[in-house]
């Protein structure tokens, strides 16, 4: 917090005059908004205004007071308030005590017989000083607080992914997210359907930070709800898309692949709201990527309607959902890991469940990047239907 | 990233070539820039991306707020000469249906003057 003047200056003298004289020799400055003065007699004193007051930023104190002098107090206004600087005043040629009260703290000194020009040029350097001080706190308070959002967001992104995933004889499914150093907007989520359906989700929202994180959180939050008591992965978009819409002046928006599959006749429909496609794995190690159905990202424009497109999936076959953080990560040469290297990562084990498949993925990516710090999350899902039907 | 106004037509379209990389690490600072030149293009902006070799979606997200900017004032925002493997961010992101995308300067230009 950087204070704007007028500062508050706190006089500690058991000398009575000394009051009405600072007043006057100071009243130029008082006039000017500079400064304003209170004053106490001696250390005990100074500490209850101090106690009592929360906005002195200096204290100019004499030494020799009854009850409490000025070198004790030096010692207890940092228990107070450590940002308090202090000027002391002793006796002209009091070499010892000048050293005893800048050891315990004092900022600066004057001598008796006072010269207020003297004194006025001390306390504008002090204040000089108070305020560069302040401003450095001020920054660092920043830097926590910019490192506290940071990690905040990052605990409410890990927050909302599933641990658990649900088991079938019909179907295997397993997901990651690998967050980028610094925090990205990948999320995924599995919601179970009436009848055996599965829902899935693999999103990416434009930005970071707490902002993008409670974006995150409600696109997640109403997809589920649009997904149960929907009529597909297009409509969900579409009514999610709209919701999105309506409170967003950010201009922040999500890329969305939604899914579902129905165990009963093995169809898996889904639709994009500026998503890469699915990849589909064939049992015999064959892949496409499954054709783009045309939608824009969710949060941009309202009222737009969102295609989806189907496909029946066999045992054995393999769908991965995936971000942009697996298709463009980079190795040291920035050369992207691609579509291709994907097909290969998945198609590499056939006999493997969805876990193990999900796991090569990351492995892939990881190999491909090497010491290259990851510079956007990581996020792939894999769903498989299994031999039982 | 390097930004460049390379030309203003007499009409008030300003061109803006934009160069290397921009990611979530300098989005911030590429909407400053792009917002500081932008008061000069009094009728429309044309961004020309041929040696552009990345672009994310935060700075998708700036694209976005110059668009809105851009059709306040009555102009337009468009892009040329978008790589291939940009392309598809565009395609993708289904940002080519927000922003027009068009193959050469000229064409821009000439979709900024009808």
């Amino acid at each position: 917090m950087v204070v704007k003047p007028p500062y508050k200056i706190l006089v500690v003298d058991d000398e009575p005059d000394l009051e009405p004289l600072m007043l006057q020799r100071m009243r130029r400055n008082i006039r000017r908004g500079q400064y304003t003065f209170v004053f106490a007699r001696n250390g005990v004193q100074a500490l209850d205004r101090l106690h009592a007051e929360d906005d002195i930023d200096m204290v100019v104190s004499d030494i020799n007071m009854p009850e409490m002098d000025g070198l004790t107090l030096l010692q207890q206004i940092p228990k107070v308030d450590p940002n308090i600087r202090s000027i002391i005043v002793s006796a002209y040629g009091d070499m010892e005590n000048i050293r005893t009260a800048m050891n315990r703290g004092a900022f600066d000194f004057v001598t008796k017989p006072i010269d207020f020009r003297d004194l006025r040029v001390t306390i504008d350097r002090t204040l000089q000083h108070l305020m560069e001080w302040r401003e450095a706190l001020a920054s660092r308070d920043q830097l926590v607080a910019l490192q506290n959002e940071l990690s905040v967001a990052s605990k409410m992104q890990q927050s909302i992914l599933p641990t658990h995933f649900p088991e079938s004889a019909h179907y295997q499914i397993f997901a990651n997210m690998e967050p980028a150093r610094s925090v990205g907007g990948d999320f995924f989520d599995v919601v179970s359907l009436e009848n055996e359906r599965i829902g899935m989700t693999v999103a990416d929202v434009s930005d970071k930070g707490v902002p993008a994180a409670l974006f995150m959180m409600s696109t997640r939050t109403l997809i589920k709800g649009a997904a149960i008591g929907s009529g597909g992965p297009g409509d969900v978009l579409r009514e999610v898309n709209n919701l999105l819409f309506e409170d967003n002046e950010t201009e922040m928006f999500v890329t969305v692949l939604y899914a579902e599959y129905n165990p009963e006749t093995g169809e898996f429909v889904y639709a994009s709201g500026g998503h890469d496609p699915p990849l589909l794995v064939k049992s015999d190690g064959s892949s496409t990527n499954l054709p783009l159905t045309g939608g824009i990202a969710l949060g941009l424009l309202s009222d737009l309607e969102y295609r989806q497109n189907s496909v029946f999936l066999e045992p054995g076959d393999t769908i991965v959902l995936y971000t942009d953080g697996v298709s463009e990560a980079m190795d040291s040469t920035e050369e992207q890991f691609g579509l291709e290297r994907l097909r290969a990562a998945v198609a590499a084990d056939p006999g493997s469940d969805a876990e193990a498949a999900n796991d090569l993925v990351f492995d892939a990516v990881s190999d491909f990047v090497g010491d290259n710090p990851a510079s956007d999350d990581i996020t792939c899902l894999t769903f498989r239907r299994t031999g039982g039907g | 990233m390097k930004l460049a106004v390379v030309n203003v037509t007499e009409s008030g379209v300003m061109v803006v070539a934009i160069e290397g990389r921009v990611d979530s690490s300098n989005a911030q600072q590429f909407e400053r820039v792009l917002d500081a030149v932008a008061d000069a293009g009094k009728r429309g902006m044309v961004l020309d991306l041929e040696n552009l070799t990345y672009i994310s979606s935060a700075a998708l997200r700036v694209l976005l707020g110059l668009t809105k900017d851009q059709a306040r004032k009555g102009g337009t925002l468009t892009v040329c000469s978008v790589p291939d493997s940009l392309r598809k961010v565009f395609e993708v992101s289904g940002f080519d249906q927000i922003i027009p995308v068009h193959d050469s300067q000229a064409e821009a230009l000439a979709a900024c003057s009808r």
